[in-house]
């Protein structure tokens, strides 16, 4: 009697609450833009016979079940917790750590990529060998602050990958940055990474800048003070793994202080033919992405021009890491050409001839630049 | 489309539950189109072009028995026709399923280096196949009447609960109720909760499972242990036992749910304490089909040893091929056969003398090692993994990585080992006769997680643009 | 009465063989497609075709105009107009695995929309030959052409495998 009486409510619950997901799902109105994944979410698709055919169809079908399902952000949230319940350090390469930090996984990296950078960087000093060309190849936090990784887990050794490629391009004669042991130095009293973002701070950009003087003979000018102007980031590795271990950053941004001899710059992006003489643009920190207060994100070149005493021009060939790095750079050159070789199709050496460049500054981190292949693809032109 | 998919579970079912009871009992012929479309669309959702090929298969093998049976009432016996069936059959299967493995065997025995292409295996093809052959045996056998209405028979053999997975069901089991089933909300209120269940095996325990399996696959050499390479068994184990029959849980959950009895396919498989007793309980159906229609007919036991040993051998290698075109599957088939070959005629006596406990150690150990062969890409593959399990190749007891593995997912290791047994089960039905309400929120519970999980899928953060 | 009848029904049988014959056949050939290098397949593009009129393009340009990354391919042919307002091109991956082929058509077809739209308002002629534009499939390549007359490109890439 009771058995039956149990599937019966069951039945019922079930009924009630399909129905109600259903109808919600059809009712809800269909989100376009997921924030958290920084993607377009699928929209209804249109029903062509041949797509179905091809199983097209079903395919953009179902991702728009899942895309728009009600409440999704909850129900990922939900199964972000029950894998921590359950013990998980991990998901999609990010490991949660002490001291809450979030960090990426050592990856690989990719041997034929890397040949190839390394036969087109070889040769990009051969063709401009009156240039001086510095490469700055940041470490990532899983390497420095491998300390602070979970007990049992073990990441690739990134050092034996950074030297490797050193030694090579020391012999191309590229001067190399290396930041290594001046991190590893700073690592306990300045926090060099973020918590939950893959980035370095803009503390360990300085810190990293402070190191380049040294190797490109920069005498450093200008005294900064910091000042945090967001508390409550969650950055990358946040949106990539669900978790969020405890911890928000601070995002800071540097200024010069008064009275010293800094010097304005006029930025130029080519592509939405904008100037400002602003390196942070604070609107973009109430962004999802906030880390586009740096600037200098998703443009093929920039342009930097500050009316300093020196006559160099620098282009910089860089990933991400430099948009918080950048800004120090100004006051040491007239010009600075700025390149992302992902989103750059026009040819370098026009750039070089056009701008009158003296010296070359190529900023990577090395999880990124160990898996990139545009780098070549923009040399080798 | 899968059973574990949104689309499926909130979409498709809902309409087709709804479309199915707002049509009234008395006009099941109506409610028999409605299950008949859900369940080409169903299929077609998956092979757009294959489905052709099934509907194909309905209208020949419905053809067929009636000329089958046609024949017979004049008189005659209908064994031509029933062999034309057969061949035809059997020749689609092949086709799709076995040509490039028959080609590559041709290539490496001959060392030619034919050249084919290998064409995509249509889904299910291999469980519609074997009910469609099922139907036409029994019709020669006059175990069952053929079935008039094409529109019945396309039904029973495209019907989606258990089309893509099984369980095979043979017609003559369902015969009566493509005319006429009751469904009471009880009856559908068992079919919800046995579907939950199958849901979370596979969503919440298999896809995990597998996760973990295929990490411990992807070790380079340099992290690989002894106790980690146990770890990827065990899981891989658990992993295929909840994935298949959760599914199967799922069908007889969903059939349920429009009133069809299917048989069930696992009976706790790993609580078995034999060869012989194991495959009592696992993948009852397929078994089954094996014995009445090959087995049997080739004589099965009542016949002299040798010959017995040979139907065994002949049985249980095509019961590994039928798995999968690829060597190591017959191999796997064929360790099954001789090793019921021992148990029958060599050490079963013996077997039943130990205690318990170790009854058990070593059936699980056998099937452990057999799902090696059956996972692996090939047979070096298997031997390889097999070897480090036993301390071949030098590599450690154990490493951090060990460590890592144990401590992230002991917890899901543990609990699929409890779940694999009928403990928990029978707990659960203890607190429902008691309290109902726990009951319906663990059901829910694990529907809600379950959501979470195949949402999470879906989760493909794209931060290139940040790089 | 009954000799109707058995030719009836053998008549069937015949049919349902011969249907799926077919149909098989159909979908066998449909699958296939001879393995051939895409260094031959250029080749005969060169010998029987002006395709040597157009430019030659690299893996850069693979990535700038169709968004394709040539190490996830087997080879690839990339050719464009060298007018400025040309939009000419012919395309010819081979892929590495069959599946590979939906996520290089929806480029593709991302391409020809957004070629349409850039020169919706100014090109007509442009407009209706990427609308005539052809995108064919078979074994392990895809094919695209936008040209005047993209036929005899199409004819001469069948032929060769």
């Amino acid at each position: 009697m009771n058995k039956k009486a149990f599937a019966s409510i069951a039945g019922i619950c079930f009924i009630l609450i399909m129905a109600t997901v259903f109808i919600l799902n059809l009712v809800l109105p269909d989100k376009t833009f997921s924030a958290e994944e920084n993607r377009i979410l699928q929209g209804l698709p249109h029903f062509s016979l041949s797509q179905y055919f091809e199983g097209r169809y079903e395919t953009k079908l179902e991702n728009y079940a899942n895309d728009q399902f009600m409440l999704r952000n909850g129900f990922i949230k939900l199964k972000s917790s029950t894998d921590i319940t359950e013990g998980k350090l991990e998901a999609n390469g990010v490991y949660r750590c002490r001291d809450n930090y979030l960090m990426e996984e050592i990856k690989k990296p990719n041997s034929q990529y890397v040949n190839n950078s390394l036969s087109s960087l070889r040769q990009f000093k051969r063709d401009y060998p009156t240039l001086k060309m510095y490469f700055l190849l940041a470490p990532n936090a899983a390497n420095i602050l491998s300390d602070k990784l979970p007990a049992t887990v073990r990441v690739n050794n990134q050092n034996t990958y950074m030297d490797s490629f050193f030694s090579n391009i020391n012999d191309y004669g590229y001067k190399v940055i290396d930041v290594r042991k001046t991190f590893t130095a700073h690592k306990n009293n300045t926090q060099l990474y973020y918590r939950t973002d893959h980035h370095w701070t803009t503390d360990g950009a300085f810190v990293a800048y402070k190191k380049a003087c040294k190797v490109m003979n920069i005498k450093e000018t200008i005294k900064y003070d910091s000042y945090a102007v967001k508390n409550d980031f969650r950055g990358t590795l946040f949106s990539k793994s669900g978790f969020s271990n405890g911890m928000d950053d601070a995002i800071k941004i540097y200024l010069p202080r008064s009275g010293s001899s800094y010097k304005n710059s006029v930025i130029y992006y080519s592509d939405t033919k904008k100037k400002t003489t602003r390196f942070y643009q604070l609107n973009n920190l109430d962004k999802k992405d906030a880390y586009t207060v740096f600037g200098g994100s998703n443009h093929p070149m920039y342009t930097i021009e500050t009316p300093t005493k020196s006559s160099q021009n620098l282009l910089v060939v860089k990933d991400s890491y430099a948009n918080s790095f950048i800004p120090f750079l100004a006051q040491h050159y007239r010009k600075i050409v700025v390149v992302d070789p992902r989103y750059f199709y026009d040819d370098i050496n026009n750039i070089i001839k056009s701008n009158n460049i003296s010296q070359v500054l190529f900023l990577y981190n090395s999880n990124t630049f160990f898996q990139d292949d545009s780098l070549e693809m923009m040399l080798s032109n | 489309m899968l059973f574990s998919s949104i689309i499926f579970l909130y979409y498709f079912l809902p309409v087709v539950l709804a479309a199915y009871f707002i049509v009234p009992k008395k006009h099941m012929k109506a409610r028999n189109i409605i299950l008949l479309i859900a369940s080409l669309i169903f299929y077609s959702w998956g092979e757009p072009v294959y489905v052709f090929l099934m509907i194909y298969s309905a209208f020949f093998n419905y053809f067929m028995a009636l000329e089958i049976y046609k024949e017979k009432r004049k008189g005659g016996s209908g064994k031509r026709n029933m062999l034309f069936t057969l061949i035809v059959n059997l020749f689609i299967l092949c086709f799709f399923k076995y040509f490039g493995f028959l080609m590559d065997t041709i290539n490496g025995i001959l060392g030619t280096n034919l050249h084919y292409t290998a064409l995509a295996l249509p889904i299910g093809i291999s469980f519609y196949t074997f009910q469609a052959l099922s139907y036409i045996l029994d019709v020669y056998h006059d175990r069952t009447k053929p079935q008039m209405s094409l529109l019945k028979f396309t039904m029973y053999l495209s019907l989606f609960p258990q089309l893509i997975a099984g369980p095979i069901v043979k017609y003559r089991d369902v015969a009566d109720q493509l005319e006429d089933r009751t469904i009471t909300l009880e009856k559908f209120g068992d079919g919800v909760v046995r579907f939950i269940f199958g849901l979370g095996k596979k969503v919440l325990l298999a896809n995990n499972l597998g996760a973990l399996h295929a990490a411990i696959l992807a070790l380079p050499d340099s992290q690989v242990s002894i106790v980690t390479y146990w770890i990827g068994m065990i899981a891989y184990t658990l992993q295929i036992y909840f994935d298949f029959s959760g599914y199967s849980d799922m069908a007889i959950g969903l059939g349920k749910m429009f009133g069809f009895e299917f048989m069930e396919n696992f009976n706790y498989p790993y609580i078995s304490k034999t060869i012989t007793e194991f495959w009592r309980r696992w993948h009852i159906s397929l078994s089954t089909w094996f014995r009445e229609y090959l087995y049997i007919p080739l004589g099965g036991n009542r016949v002299t040893v040798p010959r017995h040993l040979l139907n065994l051998m002949i049985v249980w290698s095509l019961t590994g091929l039928w798995h999968g075109a690829s060597w190591n599957f017959v191999v796997w088939g064929l360790y099954y056969g001789v090793l019921l070959i021992l148990e029958k005629y060599v050490y079963g006596a013996y077997l039943e003398k130990v205690p318990e406990w170790a009854q058990h150690v070593y059936a699980m150990l056998i099937v452990m090692i057999g799902w090696v062969f059956f996972s692996s890409t090939n047979l070096t593959v298997a031997l390889h993994y097999i070897g480090v399990l036993f301390g071949a190749g030098a590599f450690p007891l154990a490493n951090m990585q060990t460590l890592y593995l144990l401590r992230t997912n002991f917890i899901l290791l543990a609990l699929s080992a409890v779940i694999s047994t009928p403990e928990p089960l029978a707990q659960f039905k203890l607190l429902c006769k008691n309290m109902k309400i726990p009951g319906i929120i663990i059901i829910f519970v694990i529907l809600i997680l379950s959501t979470a999980y195949l949402i999470y899928s879906s989760y493909n953060p794209f931060l290139y643009f940040r790089f | 009465m009954s000799k109707i009848v058995i030719d009836h029904s053998r008549v069937t049988k015949i049919v349902l063989l011969a249907v799926l014959i077919i149909f098989l056949a159909i979908v066998y050939t449909n699958a296939n497609a001879k393995n051939v290098s895409m260094s031959k397949i250029e080749d005969q593009l060169k010998s029987k075709t002006d395709i040597t009129s157009m430019q030659r393009c690299n893996n850069r340009q693979l990535m700038q105009f169709m968004g394709l990354d040539y190490t996830n391919y087997n080879g690839y042919i990339y050719y464009k107009s060298k007018e400025a307002l040309g939009v000419d091109e012919i395309l010819i991956v081979k892929v590495k695995q069959r599946s590979d082929l939906t996520s290089v058509q929806e480029s593709v077809e991302s391409r020809i929309d957004s070629q349409i739209s850039t020169f919706e308002s100014y090109g007509p002629t442009q407009v209706s030959l990427l609308k005539n534009a052809i995108v064919y499939k078979k074994g392990k390549y895809l094919f695209y052409c936008v040209a005047k007359n993209p036929d005899k490109y199409e004819g001469v890439f069948r032929h060769a495998i």
